[in-house]
């Protein structure tokens, strides 16, 4: 059976009808977070029952990057290349710096703690949104020392401002609020809502507020990224889903595992990563990511 | 235990109720598919919700220091509810296993957690970080070191029975030498026991003594002993009924008391410890005129 499937010429001129999915690292716990570091050239992914950070490059394989790692889920770089995760089930969002401590940017909103941190996407003026799920405190094998006691019961996207350190809620319209991403323009921000299974799409004013939230695709998964052209690749059902800016389903890419994330990466951003059950894979694209 | 009548108080909730325990002052207990701990106040007589997002917790338990610990099945853990309102994971495996879902739970008077452990079909929703424990049993959590208020200190794990197909409920005799615990077999015809095993004074559990074999169709919950000794048993007997069950430390029965409802669990509590109090299926909380003598806690 090939990896991919073709649902339109849309697609033939995003993915090969011969690309393959490759098996790049296995035997993890629970794999997330994929982030690519175009400076170095590698791919950062997290094992989060497994509490580490883990690395890939064409030269080395897979190794160890941090090990602790709070049980983190989503990574991203911010533009001066330091690595920012959703931090789960350590409850707060951090940052870290070019000699390897850690910066904590978030642990509060409102008077109390945040949530689960889930998936992470930072504007390029540098706020960071990330979604602020429940979910983290009720699944076995991801804990931490933390507190687990959920005191907003609910979920939403939040956001924090680099220039005040505050946080602020973006909205609590995202149901089960799991992938999140800009479109390249930042003009709409993607969050999947991995348990009614759509992606919404909310537009993004000038000050980063957001409004007019609205599912833009069903069917979807729990992770989003988007390619220069602004088509929207999505963790799905069978492996990964393309769709069009209008959120038409131009085709889809199989992996053999559950899908839980991808990121763009390589060179010229061209790679896919995708981590799913206990593995990475990655499969060449003849489009370009947007790059984090 | 001179209970021999239940009357219903206090509002009837839509979801089953489980895990009573007394505070001293009122009744904890669990509402766990609404992921509510609720209490009732013996002063003022009402219910109010005391901690949400507790994801499906159904026992709960005093240590002798006071902490609060409970049984959160479907999330596979035993969990310390701080008196600040935060929720702490006891982190402990047993041979690197997770365990499965925590049923119900005692505290000793050493402040070790006997709990029993049993895993479901539907035990596990969404990701999971570990596979099935392969066996149903008694576990013990007992603290190695204590570092403050804020985090749940280091536990280790320990796998005390090696008999048992279903644990459900569990309680100690008042001298804590005795361990009961209510077990149900796996394959039919399903019938339900009532166990006791003697401790030692090291704390090493001895075999198991079925002191009563209930016969087809009762089906065994959570149990509370008085301070005599005797064992009030939550039995189920049908979809809508049910009764307490009041044995001695043989098994004989003392006597019955009928419920239009099925029971899930019991404590002692109220006025001097003398009152029953009983958890059901179908949402409504039963206590027991508290007679003239003194009993002792259930739990802590």
């Amino acid at each position: 059976m090939a990896d991919v499937e073709s649902g339109s010429p849309e697609f033939d001129r995003l993915i090969a009808a011969d690309a393959v999915v490759e098996l790049l690292s296995t035997g993890h716990l629970f794999t997330e977070g994929p982030v690519w570091n175009a400076r170095d050239s590698f791919v950062l992914w997290v094992d989060i029952a497994g509490d580490t950070i883990w690395k890939w490059s064409p030269d080395s394989g897979a190794s160890v990057f941090m090990k602790p790692s709070g049980k983190a889920n989503g990574l991203t770089f911010d533009r001066q290349g330091r690595l920012v995760a959703a931090g789960w089930t350590s409850r707060k969002v951090w940052r870290r710096e070019h000699d390897g401590s850690i910066t904590t940017l978030a642990t509060h909103f409102d008077g109390m703690k945040i949530n689960t941190p889930n998936d992470i996407v930072i504007r390029s003026d540098g706020s960071i949104y990330w979604t602020d799920g429940t979910s983290g405190t009720r699944h076995p094998g991801f804990e931490t020392s933390e507190d687990l006691q959920v005191y907003r019961n609910s979920n939403a996207v939040l956001r924090w401002d680099p220039t005040t350190n505050d946080v602020t809620m973006a909205t609590d319209e995202a149901g089960s609020c799991n992938g999140i991403a800009f479109s390249p323009d930042e003009s709409i921000l993607y969050v999947n809502d991995s348990t009614a299974r759509y992606l919404k799409a909310f537009d993004v004013a000038a000050d980063g507020t957001l409004s007019n939230g609205r599912v833009f695709a069903n069917d979807t998964g729990s992770a989003t990224k988007v390619d220069v052209a602004g088509n929207v690749f999505c963790t799905g059902k069978g492996g990964v889903h393309v769709l069009d800016s209008n959120g038409r389903l131009l085709g889809r890419i199989f992996v053999p595992e559950k899908g839980s994330n991808l990121a763009w990466g390589g060179d010229g951003n061209q790679t896919l990563f995708v981590t799913a059950g206990k593995s990475l894979y990655r499969v060449p694209t003849l489009t370009q990511g947007v790059a984090v | 235990m001179g209970a021999s009548r239940l009357e219903p108080f206090g509002q009837r909730f839509e979801d089953g109720l489980d895990g009573p325990a007394w505070d001293g002052s009122g009744l904890l207990f669990c509402v766990p598919r609404r992921n509510e701990i609720r209490r009732w106040d013996e002063g003022s007589r009402e219910i109010a919700l005391a901690r949400w997002a507790t994801v499906r917790t159904r026992g709960l338990a005093f240590a002798p220091d006071g902490r609060l610990y409970g049984a959160q099945a479907r999330a596979r853990r035993v969990m310390w509810f701080a008196d600040d309102g935060a929720s702490y994971f006891l982190n402990a495996t047993l041979d690197g296993q997770r365990h499965n879902d925590p049923q119900d739970l005692v505290v000793d008077s050493g402040g070790r957690i006997w709990f029993t452990d049993h895993y479901a079909e539907e035990s596990i929703p969404g990701p999971v970080g570990y596979p099935p424990m392969p066996h149903s049993s008694v576990l013990r959590l007992v603290e190695r070191k204590r570092r403050n208020d804020r985090v749940a200190g280091e536990w280790t794990l320990e796998r005390m029975t090696f008999d048992t197909t279903a644990p459900s409920g569990i309680a100690l005799a008042p001298d804590h030498r005795t361990l009961y615990v209510a077990d149900r077999s796996t394959s039919e015809p399903v019938v339900s026991t009532l166990k006791a095993y003697k401790i030692s004074r090291q704390g090493v559990l001895g075999p198991p003594k079925v002191t009563r074999k209930f016969p087809i169709g009762q089906h065994a919950g959570g149990l509370c002993v008085d301070r005599h000794g005797e064992i009030a048993i939550a039995i189920s007997t049908g979809e809508n009924t049910g009764c307490i069950v009041i044995v001695d430390a043989d098994g004989a029965v003392q006597h019955e008391i009928e419920l239009a409802d099925r029971p899930t669990n019991c404590c002692l509590g109220g006025p001097q410890n003398a009152t029953l109090f009983v958890t059901t299926e179908g949402g409504q909380l039963y206590r027991s005129e508290p007679p003239r003598e003194e009993t002792p806690r259930k739990k802590g």
